[in-house]
């Protein structure tokens, strides 16, 4: 009984202190699209530096698109004022995404290790609820 | 390293997901419940480590643990990966849904690889074996990656600066790192939990609650 547990103790304590650690460098190098003012975004990664491959596309309330380009030299992507609310997204073809729309602040950062530390409590349940399943399987067997 | 939607053409985006869904009824084919929760935790540990991005020069390059998964998980390796890359697409736009199929194939299947030759070096050193497998892991997938850019369109590889050889040039070091973080934690493992480790004869010696193999 005590072995079958500690064969799980060890990948516990990594998952575990994987999301303390992550607690403070999952949001090391995400892709955010972040508004300067009205009319003007900024498309960075976290640490500042500019997304320079980032090809921004706009899309208004109804989803179609209205406006597509690369960002200036600041990292700076200005899109149209006239239409209402708008969407912009930015990708810069290498995995990241980001997502912006008029009127979202930026208080996502915390909603994020939330995320996975939930996800990774999910794993973690599921391994233990098969775990006692098993072990109680094994408990009802006649011992060998 | 996680292709985003709309990176890849229809039709390998496609015949990507066909190669996956296979990969993974064959992964989850015949799954013991004493296996799913080391496939539980090893998921868990894979979408929470390869969201940690580091830049490499323009690029980022993210820490996989492929050769690690694919050395423990064996034959499951394919449904971690999978459902961890899902979880990533859904939840962070990590990836993409259209090029889940691209992505999965991606990692599994130099992780089944690996596996095979991990069993047959072990023998010899159970370090090198790790940090071979590690290594090989991530060179598979890089390679696998500029196949599918490739087929999909042939300018990813023009000019020095084409994505291509940034991405190859990111990898390289991702290539040593991967391998020597495998290789100690597979050594470790090793003498701290030979059971987590599909050896035959570890298995065999070190815990009679797994049976055969």
């Amino acid at each position: 009984m005590g072995r079958s547990f500690k064969r799980y103790l060890f990948p516990v304590i990594i998952t575990l202190s994987l999301v303390f650690l992550l607690s403070s460098t999952v949001s090391a190098h995400r892709m955010i699209v972040e508004p300067v003012e009205e009319g003007i975004v900024k498309v960075i990664y976290d640490g500042g530096r500019i997304a320079r491959r980032a090809e921004v596309v706009v899309y208004d309330e109804a989803g179609s698109e209205i406006a597509r380009g690369g960002l200036d030299e600041k990292g700076h992507f200005y899109y149209p004022l006239d239409q209402g609310d708008v969407r912009v997204v930015a990708d810069d073809g290498l995995g990241h995404r980001a997502e912006w729309k008029t009127g979202d602040s930026h208080g996502d950062e915390l909603s994020r290790a939330v995320t996975v530390i939930l996800v990774l409590l999910g794993f973690v349940i599921i391994a233990l609820v098969f775990h006692y399943r098993v072990k109680n399987k094994e408990a009802a067997l006649p011992v060998e | 390293m996680h292709l985003a939607d709309g990176v890849l053409s229809l039709p390998v985006a496609a015949a990507a997901y066909v190669g996956a869904g296979a990969l993974v009824a064959y992964s989850i084919k015949g799954v013991q419940e004493e296996e799913i929760p080391m496939i539980s935790l090893m998921t868990g540990g894979f979408f929470a480590i390869s969201l940690i991005s580091i830049p490499v020069g323009p690029s980022t390059v993210h820490p996989i643990l492929g050769g690690l998964l694919g050395i423990i998980l064996g034959r499951r390796a394919p449904l971690a990966f999978f459902v961890g890359l899902l979880l990533q697409a859904i939840l962070f736009q990590h990836g993409g849904l259209s090029t889940l199929g691209a992505n999965t194939l991606m990692l599994a299947l130099p992780a089944l690889l690996v596996h095979k030759l991990f069993l047959g070096i072990q023998k010899r050193s159970v370090f090198m074996g790790g940090a071979l497998a590690g290594g090989l892991a991530i060179t598979g997938t890089l390679v696998l990656l500029i196949l599918f850019l490739l087929f999909s369109d042939q300018r990813f590889a023009e000019g020095f600066f084409s994505v291509i050889n940034l991405l190859a040039a990111g990898h390289l070091p991702l290539i040593a790192v991967e391998g020597l973080i495998t290789g100690y934690a597979v050594k470790f493992l090793y003498n701290a939990k030979p059971g987590m480790l599909k050896i035959p004869a570890v298995n065999a010696a070190n815990n009679p609650s797994i049976k055969g193999i």
